[in-house]
């Protein structure tokens, strides 16, 4: 075929990452109305139902009157940290998605140390907020930039923590090694033998990407927006979409590291080159149970935040740390 | 056994309850309930009763009522009575606390059900229902000024109609 070229290797990255970019984008966009839905039903109303048929269009409604607000940024603050702080925040959101296995071969980057890259990008989604806070110079945005680098790099630890089970059981720290390792049935997924391993990083990643119980740099009954409280128009919707982003991102690493990735739940429901389904159902589900926990329970304080993260889920990860080593001496 | 997330477990199952339970929202301009009885909607005056005693006007705590006082022989008895000739309910400052309504004493100001009312511009939102309109927003001062002129005291100078009364 002519467009043989187009698997070749500039290209071929060129192309799917702004794939991902563009998928990241509308995930961001979709999750806004999803979010909404969800928190509707929850408490008993039908949510937004009006643009377009049961309220769908209701995110491209938005996006066009995010984009023509104007972007209002106070005098005082430090301009160029300001306006960077946004993408600071979104790109490493869109850029783990790099790594993230879609199905069978549909990855854009195969690093064999994709769990230290997930890592290292996550990690700088806290600079951002860090950026955010500083740059605005405002009180209420310097409080939530301190909450949330205490709390992200805090979480950071158990969240590392968490995976390294997964990377003894494989032996492999590249996502599509850990993903082949999950073939053959749900039986096979690393949450069976890994589950406080799972509820550890599931927690810590509710912590990392500043969701309700732990949305202390947010705070929006105390500090009212934390960080993101100078910002306005497309800024503030960049900040949001990279929020949304990073739950999403969170959930794909999570449903890709301990249930199975794009690996069909049963043998015989394999799709072949549409098994990034799976990969999809399962992002789906985990990224519900983040909203569903979003709109159940109450902010955490900022002691008991760090009292679950250092005297609960570090000692937890550790000692399951060994309780992994041993079975695997054992057996 | 520690009760470890117990609290969590019930409050998320409160939560995936709801999601499925019957919503409660009302689908408002496809769905009207019905009014209470008593509902307080916009205020409309019968010009046919009002006897301009200006009451309402006095009594409105927010001075959303104008109206413009003339002396004119309605009922043919040969004796010119108050007549309101011009009155404007200025909506946008009606706080609907009902109290016009009250002190009327013949029941002409009263609430209808209609409590849906826009416009581009306050002016738009003062309803005329005299003959003739009135200035819905007149300063306090100049509204002060208008009542002492529009109700002449006992020893005010005669207006015009009661001189040609006077006359014949």
């Amino acid at each position: 075929m002519a467009l043989e070229y187009l698997e070749q290797e500039p290209w071929r990255f060129l192309i799917s990452s702004a794939t991902v970019i563009f998928l990241v984008l509308n995930i961001a966009a979709v999750l806004t109305l999803a979010e909404r839905k969800v928190s509707a039903y929850i408490q008993l109303r039908y949510g937004p139902n009006r643009v377009g048929p049961r309220g769908l269009l209701q995110p491209a409604a938005d996006v066009i009157k995010l984009f023509l607000k104007e972007n209002v940024s106070p005098g005082r603050a430090d301009r160029w940290v300001f306006l960077a702080a946004p993408i600071a925040m979104f790109l490493p959101a869109a850029a783990v998605w790099l790594v993230i296995p879609f199905g069978p071969g549909m990855v854009v980057a195969d690093l064999n140390v994709g769990l230290v890259y997930f890592f290292a990008i996550t990690s700088i989604g806290a600079l951002g907020v860090i950026m955010a806070g500083y740059g605005s110079r405002s009180n209420f945005s310097l409080l939530g930039a301190l909450r949330g680098a205490g709390q992200m790099i805090s979480y950071e630890v158990p969240l590392i923590l968490s995976l390294l089970g997964v990377a003894m059981l494989t032996g492999s720290l590249s996502m599509v090694d850990i993903v082949e390792y999950q073939a053959g049935g749900f039986w096979n997924w690393i949450i069976w033998p890994q589950l406080p391993m799972f509820l550890a990083f599931f927690i810590s990643g509710l912590a990392e990407v500043k969701r309700i119980p732990f949305d202390l740099p947010e705070g929006e009954s105390e500090i009212v927006g934390g960080f993101m409280i100078e910002y306005s128009g497309m800024t503030w919707a960049l900040i949001q979409a990279a929020e949304f982003a990073s739950m999403a991102v969170m959930s794909a690493v999570a449903a890709t590291l301990f249930l199975g990735g794009w690996q069909p739940p049963l043998p015989f429901l394999d799709l072949g080159v549409f098994n990034w389904v799976w990969l999809g159902i399962k992002t789906t589900l985990l990224i519900f149970v983040f909203q569903w926990i979003r709109w159940t329970l109450p902010r955490l304080r900022m002691d008991q935040l760090m009292d679950l993260g250092w005297k609960v889920l570090v000692p937890v990860t550790i000692l399951w740390l060994f309780v992994t080593a041993g079975a695997m001496l054992v057996v | 056994m520690p009760r470890i997330g117990q609290g969590i477990a019930k409050g998320l199952g409160i939560t995936l309850r709801h999601l499925f339970e019957k919503k409660v929202t009302r689908q408002y301009p496809e769905y009207r309930r019905e009014l209470p009885e008593r509902t307080r909607g916009m205020l409309t005056v019968d010009m046919d009763r009002c006897i301009a005693c200006l009451q309402c006007m006095r009594i409105c705590p927010d001075h959303c009522i104008s109206i413009e006082q003339t002396k004119r022989d309605r009922g043919g008895s040969g004796k010119p009575k108050p007549h309101a000739v011009g009155f404007a309910i200025d909506d946008s400052r009606c706080m609907y606390c009902s109290l016009c309504v009250e002190v009327c004493p013949v029941n002409c100001i009263y609430h209808t059900e209609e409590f849906e009312i826009q416009a581009y511009n306050r002016l738009e939102l003062a309803r005329q229902f005299g003959e003739r309109p009135v200035d819905p927003h007149p300063t306090v001062k100049k509204e002060k000024r208008a009542v002492a002129k529009k109700v002449p005291s006992r020893r005010a100078p005669a207006t015009e109609a009661s001189r040609k009364e006077e006359a014949a």
